[in-house]
């Protein structure tokens, strides 16, 4: 038997069946055949005006593993990647996949999402140190504690770090707080509540993550969630698809992992719609022509899913 | 009607007049993920052996099979492993296992949809220039004068399930040259153990 034909085999009997094996390189050095184990990942896209048929978009999955013989042709077992480590890497890329199309969501939807009046609720300290800078231009140390219980000023100077990160507020020598330079140039553009709502998106922009992962504020997760749902196969076929509530349930379980309540999905995509996140016919749902394409620009900007090359 | 064979339908549809499309009448269903295609295409056709051609074998989860071949909701099936099922049908009887052939040809389609069987195909969704990932589909009928080949794709409902391909595009396309067909194989001799000897009814009784 050839080295490609105990490659071939070996593969066939281990891995899923959207592998690809490079041919095999020898190296010289170490003694040892080593063949890149890589994926054409298809994606099924259904569009609910056309339910008879489905388009398939490719993942192109640049390196899932590697199959390493000696130089007597015999596997290496430890050098090689296993089933379980095989199927492991996969569902990493495809999180990494879904993460990067939710960070483009978020970054372009942003404006859409703050105008959501029970998304704002969450982000009530924000306003209330953005409320402050706005009227006064300064936030004092004792204002960041006077009165408020020993929990409130922890969660308030976290707040205020995320901020200072983001150079909406700076920190003086005196120890007190001043507009920072992001918040200038947000301020040279509009003013008072437009520049409440501009600042917000900014901070939704550029922290998304951190506000779902340090502060907790799951609400995010299941609105840009659906939000995400939505736009992601738009952005693999670079078209409007239209989605009934059962196919947003069950691509939403595909793509997280969980199941979503009906009340609460009724209620995320009335308050999408509403803010202009995305669009409606009928009882299906869509994306938002102009949110879109400035999606696709910025996806078409990134590079291809790679988990990091072995050996 | 559902236990009535295409070829005796094709003789009722000549006398009446009337255009008889001829498809084995496969249980449906429609895979749970995206790339559940291969366990759930066994289902159907296991499904069939037992409810269509009198199979004695219990009929099996989609769990239990997909078990048997280890597929993953993530990635799929192996190719190799696409036949492991037939550890559990040692029992069935008379004993059907599974049994690839690659390339397909139609030729091996005809014979088996001729037999009242259908087939499990691993076919290419890509353009061939793009290379090669596999989708899994049950043939469940030809038109020869047509030229067509019918399957059931589970990725789609019940009621869209149903395809049509040109049998040129379906065998060079499709299926190509490392496609491959799996087929029902119906032993007349009786049950057969893992290493393929027939076990004679008596002992099998023994050993329970």
């Amino acid at each position: 038997m050839t080295v490609e034909a105990k490659i071939s085999q070996f593969s066939g009997y281990n891995y899923g069946q959207f592998t690809q094996i490079d041919p095999p390189e020898f190296d010289p050095a170490r003694k040892m055949y080593r063949a890149n184990v890589r994926a054409k990942y298809p994606v099924y896209i259904f569009d609910e005006r056309d339910p008879g048929s489905y388009k398939v978009r490719i993942l192109n999955m640049q390196s899932l593993g590697q199959i390493v013989l000696n130089d007597k042709e015999e596997l290496i077992p430890h050098l090689t990647t296993s089933r379980e480590q095989y199927n492991e890497n996969l569902v990493n890329l495809l999180k990494l996949w879904r993460q990067q199309t939710e960070n483009i969501v978020v970054t372009c939807s942003s404006d859409e999402f703050i105008k959501i009046e029970e998304f704002r609720n969450h982000l009530s300290q924000i306003e209330l140190l953005l409320d402050q800078i706005i009227e006064t231009s300064k936030i004092t140390k004792v204002e960041l504690t006077k009165g408020f219980s020993e929990a409130s000023r922890r969660r308030l100077a976290r707040y205020v770090s995320l901020l200072e990160g983001l150079d909406i507020l700076r920190l003086k020598d005196t120890g007190d707080y001043e507009a920072g330079n992001t918040f200038i140039g947000l301020e040279k553009t509009v003013k008072n509540e437009d520049l409440r709502l501009l600042a917000l998106s900014y901070i939704i922009k550029n922290r998304y993550t951190t506000l779902r992962d340090v502060f907790g504020l799951n609400i995010f997760e299941k609105t840009i969630g659906i939000d995400n749902v939505i736009y992601l196969p738009e952005l693999e076929l670079k078209t409007s698809l239209f989605q009934s509530r059962k196919s947003i349930t069950s691509n939403y379980r595909k793509h997280y992992g969980k199941n979503i309540n009906p009340l609460i999905l009724t209620q995320i995509l009335r308050r999408l719609e509403q803010s202009g996140a995305i669009d409606r016919d009928g009882d299906r749902y869509h994306g938002v022509d102009h949110l879109r394409e400035e999606m696709i620009k910025q996806k078409e900007a990134l590079p291809a899913l790679k988990i990091s090359d072995y050996l | 009607m559902i236990n009535l064979f295409h070829s005796q339908l094709q003789r009722e549809a000549d006398k009446t007049g009337s255009v008889y499309l001829p498809l084995l009448r496969v249980p449906f269903y429609k895979q749970p993920t995206d790339y559940y295609c291969h366990p759930t295409c066994v289902k159907m056709v296991l499904d069939y052996a037992i409810d269509i051609l009198d199979i004695k074998q219990k009929k099996l989860s989609l769990k239990t099979v997909a078990g048997s071949t280890y597929s993953d909701v993530n990635s799929g099936t192996s190719p190799l492993c696409a036949e492991l099922v037939n550890a559990l049908l040692l029992e069935s009887s008379p004993n059907i296992q599974f049994k690839t052939v690659t390339p397909g040809t139609f030729k091996d389609i005809q014979a088996e949809i001729d037999a009242n069987r259908p087939v499990i195909a691993w076919i290419n969704v890509l353009d061939s220039r793009d290379g090669i990932t596999w989708h899994v589909v049950v043939v469940n009928g030809y038109e020869e004068n047509k030229r067509e080949i019918y399957y059931l794709d589970p990725l789609l409902e019940e009621q869209y399930a149903q395809k049509a391909c040109e049998v040129g595009s379906f065998i060079d396309l499709k299926l190509g040259q490392t496609g491959k067909l799996i087929k029902l194989v119906i032993s007349q001799e009786g049950q057969k153990d893992l290493f393929g000897r027939v076990v004679p009814p008596k002992k099998r009784r023994r050993r329970r």
